[in-house]
């Protein structure tokens, strides 16, 4: 039940404080927020939601399990190609491949950012990301 | 072509010297040959010249005999002054083959010669028979009656010439007169041949006898040396050949008792020592081999575990490396949780709502107290890996019900039930009670964490065999089958753990693994998704 005019955002990430945390300061600034604790539930979610900007964690069931999702979320046309902030633990320069066409190092997201991130900054970062 | 022939006989020539210079033999002979040869010629030449010698004296005495006889018989035919019958006396005399010619001189005029053409001529004092002692012009002495010359008459003969002094004597003075002390000469000439022929012969004998002694010294020579020497040594140089070749079983097949069978004799001795000692080579050689090719193997197979033990090291280090980072992870992200949690509060967004700003804290302190838990298990992990446990008799029942006393809060908050079946009768162990508290601890909790409310729990005991044997079992979401294998390794954490929302570092079970290793015991895993999961120790059954 969106209002008309309130951006869609989902969250994968599988850190239930962390997203309780990031929803709480989203929703405070108008934002609709759905969210999903792994890759999988993520993907579904996301084709059920059909979000405005996706809020995804890198370290999921498996280690890159990030980067899988990103590039699932990519090749989705039109839907695919909104704004995705990824957000990561360890700062890491791995594979990047998901398929052999793909450039290495192509990273197809948005933002990257460290943990930790401040909410507010999060907020701050969708805002620009949606309002432009 | 002349160069050519020049080069072909100096060719031989060379080669022959060079065969020469190389055979024993023919130096042997060669030069005993020649010593005896110049000895015996030596003493032959001086033999001859003695005969010579001995021959001449004779001669003279024979040829002054002869002229005296002569002399003595013309004597009265030249008082007489008859010189026809003197002519012919003298002619006479020298019909017969010796006496050759007699001359009568007086004041340098053959006045009477058997050669009567002569007669009448001025002698030539430099005529061969005459000028040894005419050398000088005047007439010489006599220093002797006998004074002869052997020398080659004009036919090439061989002659002894006397010459005999006239003297003047009483008988002569009627016809002389008295000053003249020697009247004339009488010369006579008489032939040689047959001593020359003698001379001849015996040198001729001489020759023959030395060319005959030459070739049976030598024929002797050579083969007493052939058989005695050169032969053996052949025989030698074939064996020492043989040897060379490397053939050792060669025995030289010579006896004589002298130096050279000695020799041979102690040549075979050599060979068969060669043999012997080759042999022992050869063995020390093949066990040498054998030792070396060990040794490689050894080596070889030390340098794989080597390879494996270097393998097995990267691997650990990489392992290493993945954990730091699994590490990191695990204390980065929940701190990071924790920050934006609290920074929510901070920035007054639950101002308006104190329930669920309780409620944020509360999560705060969740993570701050598995963050804790993470700590601790980390640094129990670390500690039990190198512990040996402090093992004391204890039964597991005692360990068991502690379990069970543990844990059964905590069960009871996710409505679960723990359920003990045991074995009557004691379970007697050799074990560490706090470590293996916690080992079960850790798998009955796990159990209640990962498992949805309401499932059972069950903890089995009992022993057979030996052996004590702990069975934790439960129903809840099973472990998927990919999953099984690793499970028990640190930071391992399964799909449906994770699924979850329950913290933990993927410790719990590695430590379970190293606490029932420390007590020589095994453990194993059973579980099918949806269906449960059970864990099976066996520990070993202490000795009363």
């Amino acid at each position: 039940m969106a209002e008309i005019g309130n951006h869609k955002i989902l969250i994968i990430d599988d850190d239930v404080d962390l997203v309780e945390a990031n929803k709480i300061v989203l929703e405070a600034n108008s934002y609709q927020v759905f969210t999903a604790y792994s890759g999988q539930d993520g993907m579904a979610k996301f084709k059920e939601v059909i979000p405005d900007l996706v809020i995804l964690d890198v370290s999921m069931e498996r280690r890159d399990e990030g980067f899988y999702v990103s590039q699932k979320i990519r090749s989705c046309p039109d839907i695919g190609q909104i704004p995705i902030i990824m957000i990561t633990a360890i700062h890491q320069s791995t594979k990047f491949r998901f398929s052999p066409d793909t450039d290495e190092n192509y990273l197809p997201v948005t933002e990257m950012l460290d943990k930790p991130v401040n909410p507010s900054t999060l907020v701050q970062l969708v805002d620009k990301w949606l309002k432009k | 072509m002349a160069e050519k022939i020049r080069r072909i006989k100096y060719f031989f020539g060379y080669q022959t010297i060079q065969k020469f210079k190389h055979c024993l033999s023919a130096k042997m002979i060669f030069w005993i040959s020649a010593v005896t040869m110049i000895t015996l010629t030596g003493y032959f030449y001086i033999h001859l010249q003695d005969t010579q010698e001995h021959f001449n004296m004779l001669i003279k005495d024979e040829a002054y005999l002869a002229s005296d006889i002569i002399k003595r018989s013309i004597r009265q035919e030249m008082l007489l002054d008859a010189r026809v019958d003197l002519q012919r006396t003298v002619s006479d005399i020298t019909g017969n083959d010796e006496i050759i010619k007699i001359r009568l001189i007086e004041e340098g005029i053959i006045k009477i010669a058997s050669d009567e053409h002569e007669i009448g001529q001025l002698i030539d004092k430099k005529a061969e028979g005459c000028n040894d002692c005419h050398k000088q012009n005047h007439p010489p002495k006599f220093t002797s009656d006998r004074n002869y010359r052997i020398f080659n008459d004009a036919d090439g003969k061989l002659v002894v010439g006397m010459v005999n002094p006239i003297y003047n004597e009483k008988e002569c003075y009627h016809c002389h007169g008295e000053e003249k002390k020697i009247l004339g000469v009488l010369d006579v000439i008489i032939s040689l041949e047959r001593v020359e022929a003698y001379i001849h012969t015996d040198q001729n004998r001489a020759i023959l006898f030395l060319i005959f002694t030459f070739i049976l010294l030598s024929t002797t020579v050579g083969l007493l040396i052939r058989y005695f020497i050169a032969h053996p040594i052949s025989k030698l140089i074939e064996g020492t050949t043989m040897i060379t070749a490397g053939n050792l079983d060669h025995q030289i097949p010579i006896d004589p008792e002298d130096e050279i069978g000695d020799l041979a004799r102690s040549f075979n001795v050599m060979s068969l020592r060669l043999k012997t000692s080759r042999q022992e080579i050869e063995n020390w050689n093949r066990e040498l081999e054998g030792r070396v090719k060990l040794a490689t193997a050894q080596l070889a197979s030390a340098n794989k575990e080597l390879e494996i033990a270097n393998e097995k090291l990267k691997e650990s280090d990489k392992k290493k490396s993945e954990i730091v980072m699994v590490v990191a992870h695990d204390i980065r992200a929940p701190l990071a949780a924790i920050k934006s949690c609290l920074q929510v509060v901070l920035a007054g967004y639950l101002k308006n709502d104190p329930l669920k700003e309780r409620e944020m804290l509360k999560r705060v302190e969740a993570r701050i107290e598995d963050q804790l838990t993470f700590v601790k298990n980390l640094l129990d992990f670390s500690r039990i890996a190198e512990s040996c446990g402090e093992m004391v008799h204890t039964d597991l029942h005692n360990i068991i019900w502690k379990v069970s006393d543990l844990m059964s809060d905590l069960a009871k908050t996710k409505k679960m039930s723990i359920k003990v079946l045991e074995q009557d009768g004691h379970l007697p162990l050799l074990a560490d009670e706090d470590l293996l508290v916690r080992a079960l601890t850790n798998l009955v909790g796990n159990a209640i964490k990962y498992n949805p409310e309401g499932s059972k729990i069950w903890i089995d005991s009992q022993t057979s065999n030996g052996n004590i044997n702990i069975a934790i079992k439960d129903n809840g979401v099973g472990i998927p089958q990919d999953e099984v294998p690793n499970i028990f390794e640190v930071m391992f954490r399964g799909r449906n753990a994770k699924r979850q929302k329950e913290h933990g570092a993927g410790l719990g079970l590695s430590i379970v693994k190293q606490v029932v290793e420390i007590h020589q015991g095994k453990i194993r895993v059973e579980s099918k998704e949806k269906e449960g999961t059970s864990f099976f120790i066996s520990l070993p059954r202490a000795e009363n």
